[in-house]
């Protein structure tokens, strides 16, 4: 279209190239959000930091694999980025196998929260549910994976996610699907949103 | 053709500075305070991982060892030896669907979560705590050594009744994540003419999506 570029002065042409830089740059913007759109959902909350939060766990046989498996998956997934030590004094997350035949849930996780920012989580895989359902080793630690998914900042969704909310039935994350499902890019992403760098 | 350079750079700046500022919104939309949940200090919130999953009428019935329709007059909240904070709400029959509860009786429905307890209010991201005066139909199981029920599938058995036609709590509730059945607009007549029929086979599982490293067989 210029019929003789090389005779745009310099500050015009850094005007252009500056104009052409940030059309990219909103272009790229806008297709991150649809990516993050299809990737994964948000709770709308996250950690300070992930590198070192003090966790606990209170539990015994399969529901212990179970924590021990889910919290060994996100550190391997997360390349490392989230990792945890043991500190049963004051936990930032604590994991616990508690006991209700009432709740129709597998696994919950109440968090408290100061703003934006997680304070505290208390994952639980609920034994009752999980024991008059048979439910297998790896459906725990399925169960487990999910509410640990919650506890670093991530809600629900459909299809096929380690975040789908329900464990079986007609299309639930494991039963219908038979296997886990792999959620590396996931977590990753919740990892990139709960980056120090991104601190309140 | 030639193209009057300074007048194109005129053009440019304005045009440099919307893009700019277009880029920047996005990010702040995208990782500022509006993309999170904005609660307040020392708020309680839950989330949940639900045993079953029913995407039509006739399994959740037959996994129901009650079907009701009922109003919310009343709710105690509770923690019990699990440490868990639960309601027990207290629903008016108002029409049997199936098993024993008759009408004008009153029910328990055990719900976790519950209203203001140690300073805190507990609710489920995708079971909202029952409305007092709200009316529901709910698919039930009982739990004998309590006399009370709970709410089969989370989000999935239970629907707001709302001028004789029910809803799906993913549509009463559309600023939640709540993934349920959907089932909405159907009249009473047609629920009670759906749990009888036939359950339909559950859908074939999809494809594994190419390349996924699974790591669990």
């Amino acid at each position: 279209m210029f019929a003789n570029p090389t005779s745009v002065p310099v500050s015009k042409r850094f005007a252009l190239a500056m104009l052409a830089s940030a059309l990219i740059g909103a272009g790229v913007a806008a297709l991150a959000v649809l990516q993050t759109a299809a990737a994964y959902n948000l709770n709308g909350y996250h950690w300070a930091y992930v590198s070192s939060l003090g966790k606990c766990i209170v539990a015994n046989g399969d529901e212990l694999t179970a924590f021990n498996g889910a919290i060994s998956d996100w550190w391997y997934d997360t390349g490392g980025q989230f990792d945890t030590y043991y500190n049963c004094t004051n936990p930032e997350m604590e994991f616990t196998s508690i006991f209700d035949p009432q709740a129709q849930w597998d696994g919950y996780t109440p968090h408290t929260v100061s703003g934006s920012l997680y304070v505290h989580t208390d994952s639980q895989v609920n034994a009752a549910f999980a024991q008059s359902h048979s439910y297998s080793e790896q459906e725990i630690q399925s169960v487990a994976a999910h509410e640990l998914g919650h506890a670093l900042g991530l809600a629900h969704q459909s299809g096929y996610a380690i975040m789908n909310p329900y464990t079986c039935g007609a299309t639930g994350r494991f039963c219908y699907y038979t296997i886990w499902v792999q959620y590396r890019t996931t977590s990753m992403d919740s990892m990139r949103s709960t980056s120090p760098s991104e601190e309140d | 053709m030639s193209i009057d350079v300074s007048r194109a750079a005129r053009w440019a700046w304005p045009l440099v500075v919307v893009a700019a500022a277009t880029a920047v919104l996005t990010f702040w939309l995208m990782t500022g305070p509006l993309a999170r949940g904005g609660g307040s200090a020392n708020s309680a919130y839950a989330d949940a991982s639900w045993g079953d999953y029913y995407d039509n009428i006739p399994a959740m019935a037959a996994a129901s060892d009650a079907v009701v329709i009922g109003r919310v007059v009343a709710g105690r909240t509770s923690v019990n030896d699990q440490g868990i904070t639960h309601t027990d709400f207290e629903l008016q029959v108002q029409r049997t669907l199936k098993g024993a509860p008759t009408a004008n009786s009153s029910i328990v429905v055990y719900q976790t979560g519950g209203p203001a307890v140690n300073g805190y209010i507990t609710e489920i991201e995708d079971d909202p705590l029952f409305k007092k005066g709200a009316i529901y139909l709910l698919f039930l199981t009982y739990y004998a050594p309590k006399q009370q029920y709970s709410v089969i599938g989370g989000p999935d058995g239970r629907f707001v009744v709302d001028g004789g036609k029910i809803e799906a709590l993913s549509r009463a509730y559309p600023g939640r994540h709540i993934v349920d059945t959907g089932i909405s607009g159907l009249t009473i007549d047609q629920v009670v003419k759906a749990l009888s029929q036939p359950i339909p086979p559950s859908p074939t599982p999809p494809s594994l999506p190419t390349g996924s490293p699974l790591r669990h067989g």
